[in-house]
């Protein structure tokens, strides 16, 4: 996880980094926090996970110009911008970013680190046994769904590969959950991360593949889905 | 065959009023819906069985299956389904008697149940369809809704309707032959009638409750823009007080500057300045009306000692106009200082996330205990039961204009006990030159 601060004055550096350093030590996530004092040093290598982006620069760097530079790079940088409110008041939030964050209360550091984190929900991987017996590796990130082949679970993943592996689909949605993926009927477990509309009769993935919701499930895929769209961006 | 084949339909004309009707649910119990089918059924095979259709064993069964297919309370399930079994024997009537007009001649005179009555119960059937399709699902207004006098009317109305025409076919059955086709015609019609007049009836109780319900949110409404207004005149007043005194604060720094008392002076600026800080809006959503009711429950808040955080930022209005934005967010945020001041730690924390597409608006706040997420705990949960649950209703009906959805629970954050309420608006639902 590489998290990057881009501040002109040195106070509000230090302290925005001691703040994102205490959360990572705290909750034990290993994190490399660098920080720069202008955009022009940042915008040379934008791998950044996440970045704190001052608005007012010195030097008349604009901090929505940087960030708009680092969308159209195609980045999946996730920007907090840094203000300060009589400034705010003055110019409107023009940019949609992940987090507008008051340097006067800059507590709000932790709850934009939290939502970040679970962001990177599905940033991991998950092992089942195939057919043949051979353990394989599944991202669940580009997992797009589990369905029941046979006596089978079928596992499709985003890029159209799949894998046949042994289970029982009840656990693999037990399992699953958790993580952003929901059982939508018996013998199919989505990932919501892939919908691309969703009624109260059925989802559409981002395939183009249509599937019905189980009448048991539909008030709680629902809620379900409700929450992961609150969550994360479509 | 014929009873059991009437207890049926009788039945099911049942289940289909009482859970469309007055929104009722099954139970959850399969043991109790099969006792209530069983009741059903051997009430048919008693009469079958002894060739008889006793009003006591229909009052019977008909009460002890509906109270053990619903969940409700007791008395009030006694009640319904003995009037139900009244009203629906009204309709049935009317429908047998078309029945008769039209097929027979009105020639018939037995009160026994015969095979050729049965196809009334589709007549009553559709007639309770119409309804619940003109009027119910129309207007989101459910007979669990109307007014117990309106239903009271309803019943008297169709009763002295029955009687009038138990006289007026008993007249014709006797007298049919001496009547042309014409009688039946308006005999036919005016049944018709009956059944149309209590179909409008019921269509002016509806139009009551909407007006009802929509004067209860222009009440809100008005009531908390009156709040809002009497704030920024507070507010207006202060800095008028305040531009006032600027003249005297002048003097003093002007007296304390030739004396060269710096300290002095930065220690005075500072005042004025923290004076002046207050009557900025301390809230900055990207949101200018959004921003007015925010700061204004900040500065109740802030008198009811309760922290009050705002999250979030928005880079476009809202798609809601003026009026349901002040419905929904004043009312919610009225339930969270009611609820809050009562917690211990109280406080109420609004987050605002704007997606691609929706907006979200989270409203969090502390509870004195943990609550129960049940509706019916929602509704008696405040001492003053009759204004409460229609903010809800108000936040609901606010929430489903923009084709939103909201969902409430109780969280457990940091071991304390939360309410939370979130809201998904669409964006631009509304096209922008509409907002107000």
């Amino acid at each position: 996880m590489k998290i990057c601060i881009v501040e002109d004055e040195e106070v509000w550096r230090d302290k925005i980094k001691a703040a994102v350093f205490k959360y990572c030590m705290d909750k034990d996530i290993p994190a490399r926090i660098i920080a720069y004092d202008s955009g022009r040093d940042f915008i040379e290598n934008t791998d950044a996970d996440l970045l704190f982006l001052d608005i007012e620069l010195a030097e008349g760097e604009d901090g929505f110009q940087i960030a708009e530079k680092i969308v159209d790079s195609g980045s999946q940088c996730k920007i907090c911008f840094l203000t300060s409110h009589a400034e705010m008041a003055r110019q409107g939030y023009r940019v949609n970013a992940f987090r507008y964050i008051d340097k006067k209360y800059l507590e709000e550091i932790d709850e934009a680190l939290d939502s970040f984190f679970k962001t990177k929900l599905q940033e991991r991987i998950i092992y089942c046994k195939d057919t043949d017996g051979i353990r394989i590796k599944i991202s669940l990130n580009g997992l797009l769904l589990v369905e029941t082949s046979g006596r089978k679970l079928r596992y499709l993943m985003l890029d159209g590969r799949e894998h046949f592996c042994e289970g029982r689909i009840s656990e693999a949605a037990q399992n699953l959950s958790p993580f952003g993926f929901f059982q939508v009927q018996r013998s199919y477990i989505v990932n919501l991360k892939y919908i691309e509309s969703a009624d109260s009769r059925e989802i559409v993935l981002c395939n183009g593949l249509r599937i019905a919701i189980g009448r048991v499930h539909g008030r709680e895929f629902k809620k379900e889905f409700f929450k992961w769209r609150m969550l994360f961006e479509d | 065959m014929i009873y059991i084949a009437d207890n049926l339909s009788n039945y099911f004309i049942y289940l289909f009023i009482i859970h469309f009707g007055f929104r009722l649910n099954p139970r959850k119990n399969r043991i109790f819906i099969g006792a209530s089918v069983l009741i059903m059924l051997s009430a048919g095979a008693y009469n079958v069985y002894f060739d008889t259709n006793s009003p006591i064993v229909y009052l019977l069964w008909s009460v002890l299956s509906i109270c053990l297919f619903f969940e409700d309370r007791l008395w009030h399930l006694v009640i319904l389904s003995a009037a139900l079994m009244y009203f629906t024997g009204i309709v049935d009537t009317f429908s047998v008697m078309l029945i008769q007009v039209v097929l027979i001649g009105g020639g018939i005179d037995s009160t026994a149940v015969t095979w050729w009555m049965e196809p009334a119960y589709l007549i009553s059937f559709l007639v309770y369809l119409l309804i619940y399709l003109r009027l119910f699902k129309k207007n989101d207004v459910y007979l669990c809704d109307i007014k117990f006098k309106y239903k009271l009317a309803i019943l008297i109305q169709g009763g002295i309707f029955q009687i009038f025409y138990n006289f007026v076919f008993y007249f014709f059955n006797e007298n049919h032959a001496r009547y042309g086709l014409d009688a039946y015609a308006v005999f036919f019609i005016s049944i018709a009638g009956a059944l149309y007049s209590i179909f409008l009836t019921l269509g002016l109780a509806i139009k009551n409750i909407l007006s009802d319900r929509q004067n209860r949110e222009l009440q809100s409404f008005m009531y908390m823009q009156k709040q809002q207004y009497d704030y920024q005149l507070q507010q207006s007043a202060a800095v008028r007080r305040f531009k006032h005194d600027l003249v005297n604060h002048m003097g003093v720094l002007r007296e304390l500057a030739s004396q060269k008392k710096t300290e002095e002076v930065k220690e005075y600026i500072d005042t004025i300045w923290n004076m002046q800080d207050e009557f900025d809006l301390k809230i900055h959503t990207g949101d200018g009306l959004l921003d007015v009711i925010l700061n204004y429950y900040f500065y109740l808040a802030k008198k009811e000692n309760i922290n009050f955080a705002v999250a979030g930022k928005l880079t476009e209005k809202t798609s809601l106009e003026m009026f349901d934005l002040t419905t929904l967010m004043g009312n919610i945020l009225q339930n969270a200082m009611e609820a809050a001041v009562q917690a211990a730690g109280p406080k109420i924390r609004v987050e605002l996330i704007e997606h691609r597409k929706e907006i979200f608006i989270v409203v969090s706040n502390s509870v004195a205990k943990e609550m129960n997420n049940s509706e019916g705990f929602l509704r008696t949960s405040k001492a003053d039961t009759a204004n409460h649950g229609f903010g809800l209703k108000n936040i609901a009906a606010a929430v489903r204009k923009y084709h939103g959805e909201y969902y409430m629970e109780s969280v457990v954050e940091n071991g304390e006990a939360m309410f939370q309420i979130s809201i998904a608006i669409p964006k631009n639902e509304i096209p922008k030159e509409n907002r107000v």
